[in-house]
């Protein structure tokens, strides 16, 4: 999946099949949130379409993109760093997405590979 | 003469009105190390992307073996035994020279792993950056470092896009070296602008000219064929 992700024309002259890869990283994840969903409603008694809305499908993929995509570390900081800035900044004023805007704003300008991405790629390359 | 490995007939590529690849006959002997030479455009880039699959053929038969592969995606092309080297090097930048090789012996199904990467890299005299990214390697390391990607896979047929390009003088000593001990066990197609390589290694050539086999032979038939320098050289040398 990563020689895929790094270089798909290259892969697929060493001999691997795109379509095959992709497929299987598509049902992996849908594997993953599938699994999430059914313990949300198996814990809560619920599950709905509010699901998709921004707060569930856009806001944690901007939060991997924070972290890190591709590394292994990265969406759990992201995610942890997002959360509590979002909720301090809760006490502080009602315009919370407004926080999500500027962290975005910082993350494109200063670190588009994200923080453990510009980490890794600056100072520790063996950062899983 | 050894048996025919790959074969096309009546090869066809068109994009739009350009004739990029146009009803070519072409006979790869297993064995041998076959040049294709032609003057920038001839369509050589195309041809070996038809038959590596990276491009599908709008008319023809591709046989590999005497097993027709038209119809085959490229993934499947290389599993049977065909492997292609890029024009413009393809590696992985952000993966290091061991991983890039190692993709390739995976393929293969060998079991030492390591192995299999350090033979592939000593014989392209990789060996001491195995560990460096391959985005920081200089490009004619970059070059050999997919030609031993190439080599890897342990293919039967080998296909080389110019891939001398960005090698220093000594690293084209070395790299004609490594192409002459590949034959007989794998058979080399090699589309090449140096002619020194072209005329040192190759045992047959093909020379293409807009989309079209204008002549196939040995070296020294290519040489004297006035129709193939006049292509070259323009005008119509066999009148001066």
């Amino acid at each position: 999946m990563v020689a895929m992700r790094e270089n798909e024309d290259r892969s697929r002259m060493l001999g691997y099949n795109p379509f095959t890869v992709k497929l299987a990283a598509l049902v992996t994840s849908g594997l993953y949130a599938g699994v999430s969903g059914a313990a949300y409603a198996i814990l809560f008694g619920y599950a709905g379409a509010s699901f998709a809305t921004i707060q569930y499908s856009i806001l944690p993929m901007l939060w991997v993109l924070m972290g890190g995509a591709g590394t292994t570390l990265g969406p759990l900081i992201g995610t942890a760093l997002m959360f509590y800035l979002v909720d301090l900044a809760g006490i502080l004023t009602t315009a919370t997405l407004l926080v999500v805007g500027v962290a975005l704003l910082a993350l494109i300008l200063f670190a588009p590979k994200g923080i453990l991405g510009t980490i890794r790629e600056r100072w520790l390359p063996w950062l899983p | 003469m050894a048996a025919v490995i790959l074969s096309a007939r009546g090869l066809t590529r068109h994009f739009g009105g350009l004739r990029a690849v146009d009803g070519v006959d072409f006979d790869l002997h297993a064995g041998e190390i076959h040049a294709l030479i032609g003057p920038n455009g001839a369509g050589k880039t195309t041809f070996v992307s038809l038959l590596c699959g990276r491009l599908p053929a709008q008319s023809g038969t591709i046989t590999l073996a005497g097993q027709d592969i038209t119809h085959l995606p490229a993934h499947a092309r290389v599993a049977r035994g065909i492997a292609y080297t890029f024009q413009i090097t393809s590696v992985y930048p952000r993966l290091s020279v061991f991983d890039n090789v190692a993709l390739a012996v995976q393929r293969t199904g060998a079991r030492d792993l390591t192995a299999g990467v350090t033979a592939a890299l000593s014989r392209v005299n990789l060996t001491d950056r195995t560990d460096q990214l391959a985005g920081t390697l200089s490009y004619g390391h970059q070059r050999l470092l997919e030609v031993a990607m190439g080599l890897a896979l342990r293919p039967r047929v080998l296909i080389l896009d110019e891939p001398t390009q960005g090698l220093a003088s000594g690293e084209i000593a070395n790299f004609k070296a490594l192409v002459r001990a590949l034959a007989p066990d794998t058979t080399v197609l090699l589309i090449e602008h140096n002619m020194d390589v072209v005329m040192d290694l190759a045992q047959r050539i093909t020379v293409l000219t807009f989309g079209t086999v204008l002549a196939t032979g040995t070296p020294a038939e290519i040489r004297a064929n006035p129709a193939v320098q006049d292509a070259y050289l323009g005008g119509h040398h066999a009148a001066t």
